[in-house]
């Protein structure tokens, strides 16, 4: 103890009478190092990012997505007796896929919400009385729809947090709110979710902002959209949204499938609607990911590489100066082994102190990416410990070399040494 | 009779020099006594520094025996006679080898880093040693701060620092003015006088004849002792 102590000063001194040549020779390393924890916090950032939005969709559900057609495509799909995404899909999926459990409905409606300030108008949609377990929304105040206000058709409505207090008193459960030239009487708001960071990369599905949400019973919402003749022909009770749950999170590929078959089917091969499962999102993120890793790793082992090379350099240097030094302390009583433990030491320390220096500036950088770049990132301990362990065992395999060269000098010729 | 401190017997040494072997030491057999102050003289190239070498564990002879107070010192690992060295056996060199890096204080206390000695009990002995050779004043100086005469007196120090058995000093006055080298040879002559054993590579009549033992080297054999 007494001896490795003595030998960390001593370390610390040679650094410091050297001190240009042992910053260059970090220099490496310092990158090295910065480069592996930027990279690995964004890397990081968008893994827990795309976790976040997995979690939100939730990794039992299956999203069914209504798709738009083209012209040609609407008139091949009136032959094929397609009628779009219902409710009724629900019901054969419910009927026909044993893992599924509960299904949900949502359907886009474009209304201008009346009466609020500001000129964003809220975007309402139309859901069953199961959405809000199947993504579970939270009701802070009052409550959600029942299937009696499904079955009933009633003009009742729940809304986000934001939007409640937007409307400041007229939001107020009990009240009435215009949506086109309906009244809905609000009966309950929404718990406020935190808002995901917007993204810039789009996945398939994306979260949606329940905060600045009007939602009625889905059922009501066909009183809105038939206000004029026209769509009133075309209205069936068409859902942009269907979301089934299954049991288990691990059923969810296998479902999926099975879906998929019975809407082929039921839909008689017209691709009206398109199929999305967060969870196999997931697992598509984690295929790149995993390429990610690899061309990093790539960098890295590079970067670490070149970093070692110069470590080793200036401590063939650093012996090679300091031969007459290894011989007077063979003469007063160093072993070999003291002389490759202080030379492992210094290079140890120099990398030690480039590793951590490295990491200063990559979580500098990676915040400076987050605030530039709009991504987000997320600097783990492991990563830290990971890219100081990295250079620490950089220091060990290039300074050994040196270390014992410096140990297996003829103390005798080292003495007479100029 | 108590064991002789040293005892070489028929010992050899050739270092290869291009592909040549040249024989440096051809059977050297010699007793020192504990106590004893022995000088080698001889010209240059006879064998003295890698007798002294020997002795003090730097190298191994290629055949014959070294024994330390009886104990025979061929088959120690190099990690044993580094330990030994540190503890037994205090070097004066001709060119001083102080490490420039260090202060007269620190060049002092290195042997004890190697010696498992504690720190306090180190630096108590390191300051007394400087104090003996009358360098308290000098204490935290580089080397290079120092004179040729200074210098010689911290290896000085440095080599009774650790109360070494023996002191080997290899031409220690050789680069020295003889002012300043008659200064530091009454520096070895009171450590002998305190009762260490010590071996003196000298030139110097002069030193020779202060000594109570001499050995003349020539061509690696001691062509005459005294």
């Amino acid at each position: 103890m007494n001896k490795t102590l003595s030998w960390i000063q001593l370390s610390f001194n040679s650094i410091f009478q050297h001190r240009l040549r042992s910053f260059l020779s970090m220099l490496g390393i310092i990158f090295g190092v910065m480069a592996v924890l930027t990279m690995i916090s964004i890397s990081e950032g968008a893994k827990k990012e795309l976790l976040e939005q997995i979690e939100r969709l939730g990794t039992k559900n299956i999203f069914i997505k209504a798709a738009q057609l083209t012209p040609s495509q609407k008139a091949a799909a009136v032959e094929k007796l397609s009628s779009g995404l219902t409710m009724a899909d629900g019901s054969r999926i419910l009927a026909g896929c044993s893992q599924a459990k509960l299904i949900a409905g949502l359907n886009e409606i474009s209304a201008a919400v009346r009466g609020i300030s500001g000129n964003e108008s809220p975007q309402v949609v139309a859901v069953s009385p199961s959405y809000a377990g199947l993504m579970k929304i939270l009701v802070a105040r009052g409550r959600f729809f029942t299937p009696f206000d499904q079955m009933n058709h009633d003009m009742v409505c729940v809304i986000g947090n934001t939007l409640a207090t937007r409307l400041g008193k007229n939001g107020n459960i009990g009240n009435l709110i215009r949506i086109e030239d309906h009244l809905f009487k609000i009966i309950g708001h929404l718990q406020e979710v935190d808002p995901l960071s917007p993204g810039k990369k789009k996945t398939a599905i994306s979260v949606r902002n329940y905060n600045e949400m009007l939602m009625i019973p889905l059922g009501a919402d066909g009183s809105i959209i038939a206000r004029d003749q026209e769509t009133q022909l075309s209205y069936h009770g068409g859902i942009t949204e269907l979301i089934v749950q299954v049991q288990d999170s691990d059923q969810v590929m296998a479902a999926g499938k099975v879906i998929h078959r019975i809407m082929e089917i039921a839909h008689n091969h017209v691709p009206d609607y398109q199929i999305v499962i967060p969870r196999a999102l997931f697992i598509q993120a984690r295929q790149t990911q995993k390429l990610f890793n690899m061309v990093l790793g790539a960098i890295a082992g590079i970067s670490l590489l070149v970093g070692g090379i110069g470590i080793m350099n200036i401590m063939l240097a650093t012996v090679y100066e300091r031969t007459r030094e290894i011989g007077i302390r063979r003469a007063v009583g160093a072993s070999r082994t003291d002389i490759v433990q202080q030379f492992l030491i210094e290079s140890i320390i120099l990398t030690f102190s480039g590793g951590l220096i490295g990491v200063v500036l990559g979580s500098a950088c990676a915040v400076v990416v987050s605030r530039i770049g709009q991504w987000q990132t997320l600097i783990t301990p492991w990563a830290v410990l990971l890219s100081v362990i990295m250079a620490v065992g950089v220091g060990i395999f290039f300074g050994l070399y040196p270390a014992v060269r410096a140990s297996r000098m003829d103390p005798i010729i080292a003495l007479r040494y100029e | 009779m108590p064991t002789p401190l040293i005892q070489l017997r028929g010992v050899c040494k050739s270092y290869p020099i291009h592909d040549r072997r040249v024989d440096v030491l051809t059977g050297i057999n010699l007793v020192v006594e504990s106590g004893t102050f022995l000088s080698i003289m001889g010209p240059s190239g006879s064998g003295k520094s890698t007798l002294l070498n020997i002795i003090g564990t730097l190298d191994r002879p290629d055949s014959g025996e070294f024994l330390f107070n009886g104990k025979n010192m061929q088959s120690a690992s190099d990690t044993q006679l580094s330990r030994f060295r540190s503890r037994t056996i205090g070097f004066v060199f001709q060119n001083f080898n102080l490490i420039p890096g260090l202060s007269v204080l620190n060049n002092v206390k290195l042997p004890f880093l190697y010696a498992s000695v504690s720190r306090l009990s180190a630096e108590k002995r390191a300051l007394e040693a400087i104090e003996s050779v009358g360098l308290a004043h000098r204490m935290d100086h580089k080397p290079s701060e120092l004179s040729g005469g200074e210098m010689q007196r911290v290896a000085i120090a440095r080599a009774i620092a650790i109360q070494p058995s023996i002191i080997l000093a290899d031409e220690p006055t050789g680069n020295l003015d003889s002012k300043t080298g008659s200064e530091i040879l009454s520096y070895i002559k009171a450590l002998h006088d305190q009762g260490a054993t010590v071996i003196i590579i000298t030139h110097d009549q002069q030193v020779a004849d202060y000594t109570q033992q001499r050995i003349h080297l020539l061509d690696g054999r001691i062509a005459e002792r005294l």
